[in-house]
């Protein structure tokens, strides 16, 4: 609608402009134009103005190419990531918008240029202590007793996570089922210091955006660990969701838009945190038979 | 396993397809990339190994990401609003219909 009026109305005006040639008028008509183009045109809206995105490599660092231009970061500088399997997923998520480019949901990108310009100014101990913070309100640390339904299915699909924790990582957590925080000894606190603290600053951003989408740490770590993958977290995370969705239906605007959207944030952040910490080599295993 | 991996493949190519329509398969880097990673992890023997188990999750999490990011688009884009309705269209939803407006002609023969 928008799109169809514009080019009709500038022409209206600009025929104007072109039989009245008073100075005034041009004045008033140009302004009206102004304020019409900007009324109609939405300026959050980004039309898509590259034809490919592809990769380079420079300095050991992976760059992006929209067309013949280099890709930017919010602040003006070189977007560059350092693994190539991420800078392939970031150039199909922008080979992947159509008409308009949809910035919210690039997550990959959006993460990227967190990590690179980091806006808030954040440090690493100070990122290491938010995440850590996430523990105390770990969403299957939380248990509702009301329908005993529910409390059992908590208790068969959650359990099992606290106690991988335990095993894994020696975390010593006990869940409650009142208002009252979960207990959480010091001494687990200091074991996930030293594990967060072994991540890389990149990492460490997408850890902290997962566990924020997440609302449970303790899920997180199983999906970094490849414990558990994305849809089992996702699923977890929305146990008390699901259960009464089964109960009372779901709304597709509104539920499946949802479980979508955290579903793509959390993969994102997943493939990030991998891509951003892995370092691979190629070893060839020796020929017997000299060649 | 090999199955479960070559399914992964095969609907990662699905996705990458949806996204590049124009270019063939194999000249799209993501997909030639994703493929020589298949083929460098691929074990020949029955063992357990971890790294096998690495890129497939991996490339789990990858289609996950693709397909969900679709699907999201596809549902905000079917439940975008469009502006408000009319008040035609409004009346009709709740079953009512707009009386008739005066207009000349019709008003000629009068039925009240």
């Amino acid at each position: 609608m928008a799109a169809s009026i514009t080019p009709k109305l500038c022409r209206l005006i600009s025929g104007y402009n072109q039989t009245l040639c008073r100075a005034s008028y041009c004045g008033r008509l140009r302004h009206i134009e102004d304020s019409c183009k900007r009324w109609l045109h939405n300026p959050r809206e980004l039309k898509k103005f590259y034809k490919q995105a592809t990769i380079s490599t420079a300095d050991g660092w992976y760059e992006i190419n929209l067309d013949k231009k280099k890709l930017r970061t919010p602040h003006g500088n070189v977007f560059k990531v350092p693994s190539e399997p991420l800078a392939l997923a970031v150039a199909t998520e922008w080979n992947s918008q159509e008409i308009v480019v949809n910035r919210p949901n690039m997550h990959l990108t959006a993460l990227c240029n967190s990590a690179m310009e980091n806006p808030l100014q954040k440090t690493r101990s100070q990122l290491t202590e938010t995440i850590i913070h996430f523990l105390e309100t770990d969403t299957i640390c939380y248990r509702l007793t009301e329908p005993p339904e529910l409390e059992q299915l908590e208790r068969k699909n959650w359990d099992p996570i606290i106690d991988w924790a335990a095993q894994r990582y020696g975390l010593e957590i006990t869940p409650t089922c009142s208002m009252s925080p979960p207990i959480v000894s010091e001494e687990s606190k200091a074991i996930l210091r030293r594990h967060l603290m072994s991540y890389s600053d990149w990492a460490l951003f997408g850890y902290h955006y997962a566990v924020d989408t997440l609302k449970s740490l303790m899920l997180m770590m199983a999906l970094v660990d490849k414990h558990i993958d994305v849809e089992t977290a996702v699923d977890l995370a929305r146990l008390e969701l699901s259960f009464q969705t089964e109960q009372w239906g779901t709304v597709e605007w509104a539920h499946d838009i949802e479980k979508y959207d955290l579903r793509c944030r959390l993969s994102a952040a997943a493939l990030f945190i991998h891509w951003c910490s892995e370092s691979s080599s190629i070893k060839q295993k020796a020929s017997i038979a000299p060649i | 396993m090999a199955s479960r991996s070559s399914q992964v493949l095969r609907s990662l190519a699905k996705e990458l397809k949806a996204i590049y329509k124009k270019e063939n398969l194999q000249e799209i880097p993501t997909y030639t990339y994703l493929q020589e990673q298949f083929r460098n992890f691929s074990v020949t023997e029955q063992k357990v190994c971890r790294a096998q188990h690495e890129v497939n999750h991996v490339a789990a999490t990858y289609l996950c990401h693709l397909e969900s990011a679709r699907k999201l688009e596809e549902l905000c884009s079917q439940y975008r609003g469009r502006g408000e309705r009319t008040i035609e269209s409004s009346a009709n939803i709740v079953g009512l219909k707009l009386p008739k407006l005066f207009s000349e002609e019709a008003s000629k023969p009068s039925d009240q």
